[in-house]
């Protein structure tokens, strides 16, 4: 950052506001009394996941219930039904926890074929199997209820283009990860950043449905950019 | 494009307006299907009253403390590895880009939709730097294949253009064979730009929000060309307008509650990201390198001033979609890129009176713009403001005109003070017109005089919108329209 320029730029903002230079301190703004700090309060856990599934119905999203024991063979079949192919997949921890990876092996070549996110084979390698890929599988890590939206931050073991290139993709969402608002979901954020900001995500995305546009005379036309199907896998 | 594309004079632009009669359609079909889903939606949030409190407040206490948090913002960007650039001007900001390009050696860009790059003309500088450069936003990507037609609405900018012409542009300059099918039109730009992400060396994005806190930025899309343009390509440039932050992440909660519901009604958009910094060493996709430039271009002119409460302005809208002028001159009237209520406040104060003096008088200060305004600005108030200075200081006006206006601007504010709501402007307005007839002072009016000719408004009658809305509604059924 050129430090003299930024002087000067500040320095005109500090003018107009009546100042010579940046406040030491600024008391933050109380956000405390908000309308949004105790909304949904008395919903129990249950009721916030079925606020989730209430608001995928509304929009459309699609969405399978499941459980740890059940996901693998879900994941599967739900390949299967978006028309199996290449499938992405993240190097992430709930693969191996899942044992995803050894179900995968024994899905015939003709169903679908499974290609692992591998950072060390670096950027064009990575960006050019999802391109190709059909499907994207990736995990994240909250979900919000009142918009039926999933959290997703990209990291070396799961990159920004598995959910992003294929035409479907598959997110897999643990349901006890599901709060109420994003002002839940924006304060956990907080907090890993305060914890530590250098391991703080570079990429978070918040998704809530396909990718579409209304702008051809509003007519609502689902997939633009991103993908044209999306589910939702909700693990119980 | 730069914030005025059309300096021919308003009246004229006007008339151009009402010839266009699928253009002026349109956008009355826009308005209503964006405030009805909007009505219910926020019928649906009982706090939404305190929601619009909480964030005029917020917004006020970001703008009170820009220098503060800007800087904060500038820290944290930088250490999450951001290059963070402050521009004066345009031109400092559309050099530094060009800069980075050079360094890059690229040679073409994709960028996502963002009214800042507009205001400072990216896409002429780039284009004149021999850069390709390619919108990505539908919309955007019509109104470039179409030669840079202007857009007309600041959320679905062509909404102005036919399905018929959208295929017949596509067929002259693309070679498109298929239908004016939306959906098969859609699919046929997702495989064309999808090569031009892939190969793109450097993707070009706006910034809803700056989060001081972490020195992250936001994209809000729908489409996912945000997501692609800062995914994709190597290096990733973002605009910033100075004012567009927030103190923290928190604040994101409260901002997202009104944004998306005030701008198309729908709840969320479908992809909001949150940036923070390039990729990390061992990624192997999204930007190696982050350039964030953040714009002033006039804008400490308006900060602490009578306009301040302007800069509060999220771009989500609303405004332009219940606004009853807006509805019938529609975006192209205003010449400028910020069209609507906030428009007429914003584009006089970034050129000047000179050349954008007739668009505060664009409106029949109704006060419905304010009402839905989720960081209740006070438009139909600093509209008037306008006039009043316009009247007092300028030269805008020959000399003989003057008195006149300054009675319309004084009348105005008398009934504002009496009574806030809107009927209080009719009662003025009657007031000075006796019998329904058009008073002399108002033909010099620029828009009472453009707006008169829309023949479906009849003389000038200053219900509420809604009331307005509702007799349409009416009309439509009886097939009057
Ligand atoms: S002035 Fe208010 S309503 Fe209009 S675009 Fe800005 S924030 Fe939205």
């Amino acid at each position: 950052m050129d430090e003299a320029k930024k002087r000067d730029f500040i320095g005109r903002i500090s003018r107009a506001l009546g100042r010579e230079a940046i406040p030491d301190y600024v008391a933050p703004f109380d956000m405390s009394h908000g309308p949004q700090a105790d909304m949904y309060d008395d919903l129990t856990q249950d009721q916030v996941v079925a606020m989730f599934k209430t608001e995928c119905e509304k929009v459309g999203t699609h969405y399978i219930e499941t459980t740890k024991d059940q996901l693998g063979q879900v994941l599967l079949d739900e390949i299967e039904k978006r028309g199996g192919g290449k499938v992405i997949y993240p190097n992430s921890d709930e693969v191996r926890e899942y044992n995803l990876e050894e179900l995968f092996a024994k899905e015939p070549a003709d169903k679908a074929t499974f290609i692992k996110w591998d950072a060390s084979k670096g950027r064009d390698a990575n960006i050019n199997a999802s391109q190709d890929a059909e499907i994207g599988i990736t995990f994240p890590v909250m979900g919000i209820a009142e918009t039926a939206t999933v959290v997703q931050p990209s990291t070396e073991e799961s990159g920004r283009s598995i959910g992003l290139l294929p035409i479907t993709h598959i997110a897999v969402l643990h349901t006890d990860t599901i709060v109420p608002r994003m002002t839940q979901s924006m304060a956990a954020l907080s907090e890993v950043y305060k914890e530590d900001p250098s391991s703080f995500p570079t990429n978070i995305v918040h998704i809530s449905g396909p990718s579409n546009t209304a702008d051809i005379e509003l007519v609502r036309v689902v997939g633009v950019h991103g993908p044209i199907n999306v589910t939702f896998i909700l693990v119980d | 494009m730069s914030i005025l594309y059309d300096e021919r004079p308003f009246h004229t632009r006007v008339k151009d307006v009402m010839d266009n009669q699928f253009k002026v359609k349109a956008i009355q079909k826009a308005q209503d299907v964006f405030y009805t889903k909007r009505k219910a939606l926020v019928e649906q949030v009982p706090a939404w009253e305190e929601f619009r409190t909480e964030a005029a407040a917020l917004r006020d206490h970001t703008l009170r403390n820009l220098d503060y948090y800007l800087n904060m913002f500038a820290e944290n960007a930088e250490k999450a590895g951001a290059h963070v650039f402050f521009a004066n001007s345009d031109k400092e900001a559309t050099d530094y880009a060009l800069e980075v390009l050079r360094q890059k050696e690229a040679k073409m860009i994709v960028k996502s939709k963002s009214l800042l790059t507009e205001e400072i003309s990216l896409n002429e500088e780039l284009i004149k730097a021999g850069i390709n450069v390619n919108e990505t936003d539908l919309a955007e990507f019509i109104l470039q294949t179409d030669d840079w037609n202007p857009p007309s609405h600041i959320v679905v900018p062509a909404l102005h253009l036919e399905r018929s012409k959208i295929r017949e542009v596509f067929h002259d300059k693309l070679g498109y064979e298929g239908t004016e099918n939306p959906e098969e039109m859609t699919r046929f730009v997702r495989k064309f730009i999808r090569k031009r992400f892939l190969t793109a060396n450097v993707g070009f994005t706006g910034c809803n929000f700056g989060v001081a806190e972490t020195g992250s930025i936001t994209i809000v899309s729908n489409e996912g060309n945000g997501r692609m343009s800062s995914s994709i390509p190597r290096t990733q440039i973002a605009v910033m307008g100075m004012e567009r932050l927030v103190p923290d992440l928190a604040s994101l909660d409260v901002m997202m509650e009104l944004l998306v519901r005030s701008s198309v009604g729908a709840k969320i958009s479908n992809y909001f990201s949150l940036i923070t910094g390039p990729a990390k060493p061992g990624e192997a996709d999204g930007p190696e390198d982050l350039h964030i430039i953040i714009v002033n271009n006039g804008r400490t002119n308006v900060l602490g001033g009578e306009f301040n409460s302007m800069l509060r302005c999220i771009h989500c809208g609303a405004c332009m979609n219940i606004c009853p002028v807006y509805r019938h001159i529609t975006g192209h009237a205003y010449g400028s890129i910020y069209p609507g209520p906030m428009g007429a406040v914003l584009t006089p104060l970034l050129v000047g009176y000179e050349k954008a003096g007739a668009l505060p008088y664009a409106s029949t200060l109704c006060g419905e713009c304010w009402e839905h305004c989720p960081v209740k600005i006070p438009i139909h108030e600093l509209l008037l403001k306008h006039r009043e200075n316009i009247a007092e200081h300028t030269n805008v006006r020959p000399a003989i005109e003057k008195p006149i206006f300054k009675t319309a601007a004084t009348m105005f504010a008398n009934s504002f003070l009496y009574d806030m709501g809107t009927k209080a402007a009719a009662v003025g307005m009657k007031a000075v017109a006796k019998d329904d007839a058009m008073p002399e002072w108002m033909k010099v009016l620029p828009v009472a005089g453009g707006w008169i000719k829309s023949k479906d408004m009849g003389t000038m009658k200053l219900h509420k919108f809604r009331d307005v809305y509702a007799k349409y509604e009416k009309n439509k059924k009886k097939g009057t329209f």
